[in-house]
């Protein structure tokens, strides 16, 4: 037991009493006051730095290092080629061999720059320099898709107390003449897995096929969408669409006109208002309006002294259709601008009509008004998006590294100063599509590469299960799958390889179809939705069928699975 | 679930002003003093969760700086809040102090964090399951508990485990979640 104190509900320190004991003064006294450790002078630097100097030159003399050869290293590679076939991995163990998932075998020609396609859009890069051998080459591939594939091809897919949910999944072999062979280090094979999924929420991992043991493998999760695109141009159409009706409207705000009581004849203010006597039947526009009143159209100290004094006569002239009145006395003469304004009945009727107009003007920029500010806001929340869009875009591709489980140094007095080295991935040019959605990685030995996240087993249930099959009765399972539909994800118990004993048995839900094996080489296919809890007991009731029947497509009917499509 | 530590994260004008303080602090120590105000309280905290000893606990966190300011020319900006570079030195600090047996190891925690991790180990809340808990926990790996209290007793987000721990958050997810794992393991071994 390490030498470690638990202690509970410990009692809380304040924000107040950490704050009256700190004291950055404290800290910079004893800055000052700190001496440089010997091994930072510069004698010490010195003598160490010519020692160092003198142990480089002696040493190499009294060790001298083995010449590389590449020749050797060739052959120490096709001395670890053993004759196990890449299919025989000891945890891979297909339900039944007729079924399994057969490899497509890509022959390639090693020595040269190879791109191979796979039917999921899936992409393989490899380097003229991949492999150390020469001549034709097999890859062989297998793409696990959904949890048909993956359950019929025997692939494990526990992690811990967890089972895998995938979003994409790849097994890559390399053989000649029957024989594994080995891929060149220094120029690793590129894979773009394609995901059905979006992997940015899941992890990268690659299965130890001798333990059968899921790890942490780098790679870089790419999420690049060509909608993305179209939903950008899209955006800046429609924005370009508001911004026109955006203009449109304050365009018409700006062309309404409030109306005036000139343009109405209506007087504006009585103060200037006066009766004058004319002609009739020189100014028949006037005896058209009827009763008339004039009105001067400005205000001043002339206009005061016009109506504060008696005059010889007043005269009214029209030119360029503006009206206007000389008022005469003696050799005084003062011309006015005047305007004729209506009276009486006519007024009243003017005056209905003027506000009428009024009010719809006001109505209609009050209209117009709400519909610039809703097509503004609708700017803002567009253009907001279109943002996003571009952002999303630029960032779309997430950067996932895992690391080989390092274990931390020792910490020691600078140890924060070490930083973990995260390995990089070596990539030599881009081999993917640009709408693409997966994994990228690089393969330095074939294998199989997972995209996926653990999901907690279920808790065991409470009480046995007693499995039924139709026709026959009771039977005691080997091997038990349990294939949880809302989780996409496949439990195993007491299947080779699996964690989980047959009494672990239990499920999260009543959406999971459960397959059990038997010793008799059959199989019974059940859904949880018919679990019964009977006294201390579950009950499910099987539906027989010969393990070779499960076939891809039957597999796939009784899972709801389509083979995904890209 | 919240952050203990929501003053944690930063935004981009955050962290070019603490960059900006700290190559001021490089050429004049007093300049750092902004920085020890905004980190004092998190690094103590951080230190005293681990640590059995009050007094002690201020002493170290005192350290912390004193470490900070003396290696500040060797820090280098990396995209994240300058408190990471002070918690790997509070570590590190910590780990010191255990080793000259000055200090205790300690893990703090609360009835409310036994009540959740008997949730999520889908047990009773009961006096033996608590012991085992404690148990369990003593027999776990330093990296594994480091992880369960940063995680679960303090909990910090996985974007601030890993800049603390100098790995990637899904790294920092995965290897948190594969603690809980053995710390269950442990427990159902009691």
């Amino acid at each position: 037991m390490k030498n470690r104190k638990i202690i509970i509900d410990r009692e809380k320190i304040s924000q107040k009493e950490i704050k009256e004991r700190s004291n950055f003064n404290d800290v910079l006294n004893q800055l000052e006051h700190t001496p440089n450790p010997f091994w930072k002078t510069t004698g010490f630097w010195g003598v160490t730095g010519l020692a160092s100097l003198l142990m480089a030159f002696i040493l190499p003399q009294t060790f001298p290092k083995e010449e590389f050869s590449p020749t050797s290293v060739a052959a120490e590679t096709v001395k670890h080629n053993s004759s196990l076939l890449p299919e025989d991995s000891p945890c891979i163990n297909p339900i039944s061999a007729q079924n399994d998932i057969p490899y497509t075998n890509h022959i390639i020609t090693a020595g040269v720059d190879t791109l191979l396609k796979l039917e999921d859009g899936s992409i393989i890069n490899i380097q003229a320099n991949s492999f150390l051998v020469d001549g034709a080459v097999t890859i062989k591939t297998r793409l696990f898709n959904d949890k048909s594939s993956a359950f019929l091809a025997g692939i494990p897919m526990d992690f811990g107390n967890s089972a895998f949910e995938s979003a994409g999944m790849i097994e890559v072999q390399g053989v000649q003449n029957g024989k594994a062979i080995e891929i060149n280090p220094e120029a690793p094979i590129q894979v773009a897995l394609n995901a059905y999924k979006d992997p940015r929420e899941f992890g990268f991992y690659s299965l130890n096929a001798q333990t059968g043991e899921w790890t942490d493998y780098p790679c870089e999760l790419v999420v690049t969408n060509q909608s993305a695109e179209v939903n950008i141009a899209d955006r800046k159409q429609e924005l370009n669409e508001l911004n026109k009706n955006i203009a449109s409207v304050k365009e018409s705000l700006e062309s309404i006109t409030t109306p005036t009581k000139e343009e109405y004849n209506l007087p504006k203010n009585e103060d200037l208002i006066f009766d004058l006597s004319y002609a009739k039947k020189d100014y028949p526009e006037l005896s058209a309006m009827g009763d008339v009143r004039f009105e001067l159209l400005t205000q001043s100290k002339q206009s005061d002294r016009l109506f504060n004094q008696t005059w010889e006569d007043v005269k009214l002239s029209k030119s360029n259709d503006k009206w206007n009145a000389q008022f005469i006395d003696g050799a005084t003469k003062i011309n006015v601008a005047i305007r004729p304004v209506l009276t009486g009945e006519k007024a009243k009727k003017a005056f209905t009509n003027y506000q009428y107009a009024l009010a719809s003007a006001e109505q209609d920029r009050e209209l117009l008004l709400k519909k610039e500010q809703t097509l503004l806001a609708e700017q803002e929340q567009k253009q907001a998006q279109l943002n996003s869009l571009i952002e999303a875009q630029t960032n779309a591709s997430t950067h996932f590294e895992a690391t080989r489980y390092a274990q931390e140094e020792e910490d020691s007095e600078n140890s924060y100063q070490k930083l973990i080295p995260i390995p990089s991935i070596k990539r030599t040019r881009k081999f993917y599509p640009d709408e693409f959605m997966g994994a990228v990685f690089s393969l330095i030995s074939f294998g199989t590469f997972n995209i996926d996240r653990p999901v907690r087993y279920p808790t065991p249930n409470q009480f046995a299960t007693l499995f039924e099959v139709a026709d026959e009765g009771a039977k005691e399972p080997i091997g038990i799958y349990l294939f949880d539909l809302k989780k996409d994800v496949r439990y195993t118990y007491g299947v080779k390889g699996s964690l989980k004993k047959i009494e672990d048995f239990g499920y999260h839900n009543t959406k999971s179809v459960v397959v059990c094996a038997f010793n008799d080489g059959t199989i019974g296919i059940g859904n949880t939705k018919e679990m019964r809890k009977l006294d201390h007991q579950y009950k499910l009731l099987l539906t027989p069928m010969e393990t070779e029947e499960l076939t891809i497509e039957t597999v796939q009917s009784f899972l709801n699975e389509e083979r995904v499509s890209v | 679930m919240s952050s203990i530590n929501p003053q944690y994260h930063h935004s981009e004008s955050k962290l070019l002003k603490e960059l900006e303080w700290i190559q001021l602090a490089k050429s004049d120590p007093k300049h750092f003093g902004p920085i020890y105000e905004k980190y004092n309280e998190q690094i103590f905290r951080y230190v005293y969760q681990r640590m059995n000893n009050k007094e002690l606990a201020f002493d170290v966190t005192a350290q912390v700086f004193l470490k900070a300011l003396k290696n500040l020319s060797k820090y280098e900006y990396r995209g994240v809040p300058f408190g990471s570079w002070l918690y790997r030195i509070a570590k590190s600090e910590l780990n010191q102090a255990f080793r000259n047996n000055k200090a205790t190891r300690t893990i703090s925690i609360e009835s409310t964090h036994i009540a959740s991790f008997m949730e999520v180990f889908k047990e009773e809340e009961n006096e033996q399951n608590r012991k085992k808990l404690t148990k369990a926990l003593q027999e776990l790996k330093d990296d594994d508990v480091q992880l369960i209290e940063m995680r679960y007793f303090e909990e910090r987000p996985y974007k601030e485990i890993g800049e603390i721990l100098s790995i990637t958050e899904n790294n920092a997810k995965v290897r948190t979640f594969r603690a809980l794992e053995r710390l269950k393991t442990c427990f159902n071994k009691i």
